[in-house]
């Protein structure tokens, strides 16, 4: 692959797309060739990387729309950037956490408008589950700063709370049509970050009381066995969740293989 | 629907056909317009072609002669045989013009239909592709966009691997221990983790280095390896996993609440430490994270040999050659360290200093060497009546040796101080067998948790020597 002026000379406009996606739409216009995208796209290579490439960090930032894995992934590289001697990248990346900050504040707000706008019960609890579950990738976001952090993921219960108590949400949808709905694993998650188990082993009791085959329920159990190191639940609730999976025909044996992990006898030597 | 539209078109046809006759009622002097050699009554059929086709054109024309030249002549009461002589002579001619006139329309009406059906047709099909296009291309577009995204967004690329291995090459064991542990953190997303090592003065296992260790945790920094999972994979030099409590009695007399995942750190085919992950996200304890682990330790094996080579080296050229006791940087070193695990290991780190203030004296009568093995003599003589063995360094000058005491506060130092000071007054050291008398000073620092560091220590102990040389 010619590169530099090489590339420059033989490419039909003179143009030279910064990124795989630029090259994308160019090509498409018939601005650039072929060659020109292939190599776009097989010159991407990961931001983790240092030394930073603040280019690429910057483009990666710009988009709106992005997933939380690359979100928290770009918060990773700020906060160890925030202590960087050099003062330029300190202060790139304070500017980046401000705007990462301000993006999910302003989603925030959007979703407190919907919240407040949405009339029927049943809106009104999609519009509290988004709500709360933005909350919650807010504070995964903070990761490094448990403050923030904790602060998030109260807000996420207590938007949870103002529905009505996540047991007896669960109960009600739990009469209705045989499910636990989707706010009390959500309650349940928050509050296993929160690290508060007690209040998690509860809730989680009182959700399988009312659907003992939920099988996204029964692996939430082993979850918080997990995190109190109680290992012969988590295998106990696994092989449940197993069970349920199949019974449930999922298919694809997610619950079973950690099933089969977990009972599958010594460690990899 | 196909009747309805036939009875409108019919419908249509009799209205139309029905128009010349009707208009013939203007005319009553010329019943079938035969003046006009019957033309508008013969205009229908080719008329009504042009918008139905043949087949309604010829029912429009059947229909229209029938009302313009049977049915109106025969109301108006003109059906006579001049009538029908002078139509017999009038029309042939019109009435043939009419009739190819209605064939070419039916056929021009046949062809503009096939034509635009056509038209239709491709019209409909460019539609369609162009919309399975433009599905495509934004199909293609996120598909581009995901790639991107996951390839800028690897946190677990092999570049970072390679990355992570090149900063093991730097035979700085502490900074290659932390390298290890921030690898695996990226790799797995372990939350706390720690590299155990054994301890030769204390027989316990002490870590070397820490992730994710919080200040202020209570934690254990010296491990019994009788009882815990690192001794146990140490001595076994097998790899541990929570999942194995499950169906192994084995390890019932172990303490392993700490332990998530425990592997064997080789290095020259020995044991050299025990890797422990502490905490890791649930969907992360994976068989897959156990190879990972696995296969980050041996990548690191080669940079750790050469570590630990280049250390004893290091090690050997840090002892003094004449009493075989390690020096200063030894000792500020392990003083850091203990500090350091005092941080999560709440407790006192004390440092006595023991001077020998006659020391450059003495020098006149007898050599170097010899005095120097004379004052670690004292040091023996207090590990005997003691009956404990103490960590003993070399501190600044040949007169001078450093103690360094762990989990004893200020109060426990004042008193060791005086015990080192009554044994002294007791002692009898020889050179050639020529009593040396000692004049000893000491100088000591305490320092709780992780709170000080090894430079104010050492400054404050030096400070307590210079007062008593005073």
């Amino acid at each position: 692959m010619k590169e530099g002026y090489q590339e420059l000379l033989s490419s039909r406009s003179g143009f030279l797309p910064k990124t795989q996606a630029q090259a994308l739409a160019a090509l498409s216009e018939g601005l650039v060739d072929e060659a020109i995208f292939v190599w776009k796209a097989v010159n991407i290579h990961p931001v983790f990387e240092e030394p930073w490439d603040f280019n690429d960090i910057e483009v990666l930032l710009s988009k709106e729309d992005l997933d939380l894995g690359t979100t928290v992934l770009l918060m990773t590289i700020f906060e160890r950037l925030i202590h960087d001697p050099d003062k330029e990248a300190a202060l790139f990346a304070a500017e980046s956490i401000n705007a990462v900050e301000r993006r999910f504040a302003k989603k925030t707000a959007r979703l407190r408008a919907k919240v407040a706008a949405s009339g029927a019960a049943e809106a009104s609890r999609e519009a509290i589950t988004d709500l709360a579950a933005h909350l919650r990738d807010f504070g995964r976001v903070f990761f490094a700063r448990p403050e923030l952090k904790r602060f998030y993921l109260r807000e996420a219960l207590d938007v949870i709370g103002s529905l009505e108590d996540g047991a007896a949400q669960a109960e009600t949808a739990a009469a209705g049509e045989k499910s636990i709905g989707a706010i009390a694993p959500l309650q349940i998650e928050v509050l296993l970050e929160l690290g508060e188990h007690e209040e998690a082993a509860e809730l989680i009791a009182a959700a399988l009381a009312l659907d003992p085959e939920n099988p996204d329920l029964l692996f939430l159990a082993a979850r918080a066995r997990f995190l109190r190191r109680d290992w012969r639940g988590v295998a106990t609730f696994l092989e449940a969740a197993s069970a349920a999976g199949e019974d449930a025909d999922r298919g694809c044996g997610e619950f079973a293989t950690l099933r089969d992990f977990w009972t599958g006898g010594a460690c990899r030597e | 629907m196909g009747q309805q539209r036939s009875l409108r078109i019919g419908a249509e046809a009799l209205a139309l056909a029905a128009t010349p006759a009707a208009a013939n009622l203007l005319f009553p002097g010329d019943p079938g317009f035969l003046a006009l050699h019957g033309m508008p009554v013969f205009l229908a059929g080719p008329l009504f072609a042009g918008f139905y086709g043949l087949r309604w054109g010829l029912v429009a024309a059947l229909l229209s002669a029938l009302l313009g030249f049977g049915l109106l002549p025969a109301l108006s009461g003109s059906f006579t045989p001049a009538w029908l002589a002078a139509a017999a002579e009038t029309l042939p001619a019109s009435c043939v013009l009419g009739f190819f006139s209605l064939l070419g329309a039916g056929f021009f009406k046949h062809r503009f239909d096939r034509f635009r059906s056509l038209v239709m047709r491709r019209l409909r099909r460019i539609t369609k592709e162009s919309v399975a296009r433009s599905r495509e291309a934004r199909a293609l577009t996120r598909v581009n966009r995901v790639l991107e995204e996951r390839v800028s967004g690897q946190k677990d690329s092999i570049t970072l691997l390679q990355n992570q291995v090149r900063k093991l090459a730097s035979l700085n064991l502490d900074q290659a221990l932390s390298t290890i542990l921030e690898t695996i953190e990226l790799f797995t997303e372990t939350r706390a983790s720690s590299i155990w090592i054994p301890d030769p003065a204390s027989s316990l296992l002490v870590p070397a280095a820490t992730r994710g260790w919080k200040e202020g945790d209570e934690r254990e920094t010296a491990l019994d390896p009788d009882t815990s999972i690192e001794g146990y994979v140490l001595r076994n030099r097998k790899p541990f996993s929570v999942r194995m409590l499950l169906d192994n009695a084995e390890f019932d007399r172990f303490d392993a609440a700490r332990n998530i995942i425990t592997l064997p750190i080789i290095v020259k085919d020995k044991v050299w430490g025990a890797l422990t992950i502490e905490d890791l996200p649930f969907e992360r304890y994976s068989l897959y994270s156990e190879s990972l682990l696995a296969i980050l330790l041996s990548l690191a094996e080669p940079y750790l040999r050469s570590i630990t080579e280049y250390e004893s080296l290091h090690a050997q050229r840090e002892v003094d050659p004449d009493t075989g006791f390690p020096q200063y940087p030894v000792l500020w070193a392990n003083l850091a360290k203990e500090l350091e695990r005092r941080a999560f290991d709440p407790g006192f780190v004390t440092l006595v200093v023991v001077e020998m203030a006659n020391f450059e004296t003495a020098l006149e009568r007898w050599p170097r060497a010899d005095l120097k093995r004379l004052l670690f003599q004292v040091k023996e003589a207090f590990d005997a009546s003691s009956n404990e063995k103490h960590q003993a360094f070399h501190f600044k000058t040949d007169g001078q040796f450093a103690l360094l005491l762990p989990g004893l506060d200020q109060d426990g130092a004042s008193f060791l101080c005086l015990d080192l000071l009554t044994i002294c007054a007791g002692l009898e050291l020889r050179i050639g067998g020529e009593i040396v008398s000692l004049e000893i000073i000491v100088g000591f620092a305490s320092s709780r948790g992780g709170a000080g560091d090894p430079d104010t220590m050492v400054e404050t102990a030096e400070h307590l020597l210079s007062i008593q040389r005073l």
